[in-house]
């Protein structure tokens, strides 16, 4: 049985390889659809008041078909790919920045009334329920790609800080930062060349993980009508116009969120298996 | 366990009130005047008496402190547009919200603990991988689109179950679906990871060497330790189970505190907001605190570090 297992970390290191690769493919094909969408889709806002409803592969000028008042389904997915990722990725960014200085702050401060009061911070902010701050949030500022990655970074941040604090706390008193204390290094040589450089295996497959969710978090926004606002596309607002026809045409809600499903799918791939390789516990084996 | 049970006690009522503090000020911030948006076509000196019925002429202070004073009394104030007391509102919903989180999460538990338990046991087989990926999958989905999903293949395709708005008990099924199915894919890898974990500890495999197989040594030794991680990740998933509430309750029109929530921030209806976030985490340190207690029933390392044996 204990063989066995050991076996199957082996096998599960070059699955993760596959997992990964099909991952970064999707990612890619994603991120360039994003870049290029001017380009490729240019007809995201034209209704063609002709072709109202149309069937996906029934007409190769829509392969997607065309929403409710006319419009290229295809096209506007890809504009709303663009918005889930430049949202996704900022505020994947900015919530990864304030967690790490609050963390190492926190950290290295603890224990102590600094630590203290910066871990209680973010007890509430966890405490509260996200799309209960989002909405709270959204109605004080006006919904748009700005307030958006600010209020997803705002919901993420706690769980950034907790991360970098705990690895902080057990780092800190360790030999090799003695030992760089010894040599004269300064605090924030230690904070960035010691303590900063061991955190990356545990914060790096964090990324693409909160990407995905944020994602989500994003298109749940703009479904639930207080996200992402047209004329800006999203993929959450392309299901919202879709919801009044689940029972007459469901293939309209159907292609967004397979869409969506998929990028999703693969920023997971990419940070299970990044997980699986930087993992030193597995990797010893 | 009394002094453990009285210490998070004081530490959520602290964060609570902090939370309704914050809440409070960030509510009273939001631009839009109330009396106008509730009495449109009322005259400047009607909507003058609704401010100063609602106390909003005050200051946020002095509002604040009527306010908790006025809860602490039972009273939470009246919803405007509802025509009922906070209260009685609150009453009428929560226990639908209660059902459809205590329903979703012994769904989940089991769900997980089976699935997991299978995985976990046939490390890297044909059966693992599938129930590996089905994991990722679920968790890749976001659950209003898991719900659509559902309300097209279960109500209007098959019919089985109702789609929309709430009648009667088959009503709360979906949603109870679509609210576990996210939490049940984190559960599951959690489940798999630690059983195989807890198989290669040294108690486990001392336990095996003793000659304890099977059954025994599944719930014994291997399970009960797995058990631990599996509270700790539950309790890391409960804010976005309530959050996902109000996401479910969207989309299947379903009336329990989420969908009200919703409703009261779009109506600046103060009150109601007010005391559905109030609601919401003080029913989110009330299930840490169960969490936390299990946890610490759990391992004999936290029983020993918090003074029991």
């Amino acid at each position: 049985m204990f063989r066995n297992l050991r076996v199957s970390r082996v096998f599960g290191k070059m699955r993760s390889n596959v997992l990964l690769t099909i991952g970064i493919v999707i990612v890619a094909i994603c991120v360039l659809a994003a870049i290029f969408a001017p380009v490729i889709a240019p007809d995201a806002a034209s209704p063609h008041p002709g072709s109202r409803l149309l069937k996906p592969f029934e007409n190769m000028e829509h392969p997607l078909g065309t929403d409710a008042i006319g419009r290229d389904i295809l096209s506007r997915l890809i504009f709303g790919v663009r918005t889930s990722l430049i949202i996704g990725i900022a505020s994947v960014f900015l919530a990864s920045l304030i967690g790490t200085v609050i963390g190492i702050l926190s950290g290295f401060s603890s224990p102590g009334i600094f630590d203290t009061i910066l871990m209680r911070i973010t007890d509430v902010q966890m405490g509260f329920p996200f799309v209960v701050l989002a909405m709270i949030a959204l109605t004080m500022f006006s919904p748009n790609i700005l307030s958006i990655t600010v209020v997803l970074s705002l919901a993420l941040w706690p769980a950034y800080a907790r991360t970098v604090r705990s690895s902080v706390i057990l780092q800190k008193d360790c030999e090799y930062i003695a030992a760089a204390r010894l040599m004269g290094a300064s605090k924030m040589r230690i904070y960035t060349r010691y303590i900063g450089r061991n955190l990356l295996p545990a914060m790096i497959p964090l990324f693409p993980l909160d990407i995905a969710g944020m994602v989500i978090n994003e298109s749940l926004l703009s479904y639930m009508s207080i996200g992402i606002k047209p004329p800006v596309i999203s993929i959450g607002n392309i299901m919202a116009d879709a919801r009044g026809y689940i029972a007459s045409d469901s293939w309209f809600i159907l292609i967004p969120g397979v869409m969506l499903v998929v990028m999703v799918l693969g920023f997971n791939f990419i940070g299970d298996s990044l997980q699986t390789i930087l993992d030193p516990h597995i990797r010893k084996k | 366990m009394l002094g453990i049970v009285l210490k998070r006690l004081a530490q959520g009522l602290l964060v609570t009130f902090c939370v309704v503090f914050i809440s409070f000020a960030v509510l009273r911030s939001i631009p839009g005047d109330p009396a106008k948006i509730m009495a449109p076509n009322a005259t400047v000196e009607q909507q003058q008496h609704i401010r100063e019925e609602m106390g909003l002429s005050e200051p946020v202070l002095v509002q604040f402190q009527m306010y908790v004073g006025n809860m602490l009394h039972g009273n939470m104030g009246n919803s405007y547009f509802k025509g009922d007391t906070v209260v009685n509102i609150l009453l009428a919903a929560a226990p639908l919200s209660a059902i459809l989180v205590a329903f979703a999460l012994i769904f989940s538990i089991f769900v997980s603990l089976v699935l997991g338990t299978v995985a976990g046991m046939n490390g890297n087989s044909a059966i693992d991988r599938i129930i590996s990926s089905f994991a990722v999958l679920l968790q890749s989905m976001p659950n209003y689109w898991v719900g659509a999903m559902l309300i097209m293949l279960l109500s209007v395709k098959a019919g089985i179950f109702p789609s929309m708005d709430y009648s009667g008990p088959s009503s709360c099924v979906l949603p109870i679906i679509a609210l576990a199915l996210p939490l049940t894919s984190v559960l599951i890898k959690v489940v798999r990871s630690s059983l195989i974990d807890s198989y290669n500890q040294e108690f486990v495999k001392a336990a095996y060497a003793r000659g304890l197989s099977g059954t025994a040594l599944y719930f014994k030794y291997a399970l009960r330790n797995s058990l631990i991680p599996l509270c700790i990740s539950i309790s890391s998933q409960l804010g976005f189970l309530v959050g996902n509430i109000v996401v479910v309750e969207y989309v299947f029109n379903f009336p329990g505190l989420g969908y009200i929530a919703l409703n009261a921030i779009l109506r600046r209806d103060y009150n109601l907001v007010q005391a559905v976030i109030i609601l919401f985490s003080v029913f989110f340190f009330l299930i840490n605190i169960v969490v936390d207690l299990g946890t610490v029933r759990l391992d004999p390392r936290l029983r020993k570090a918090e003074g029991e044996i």
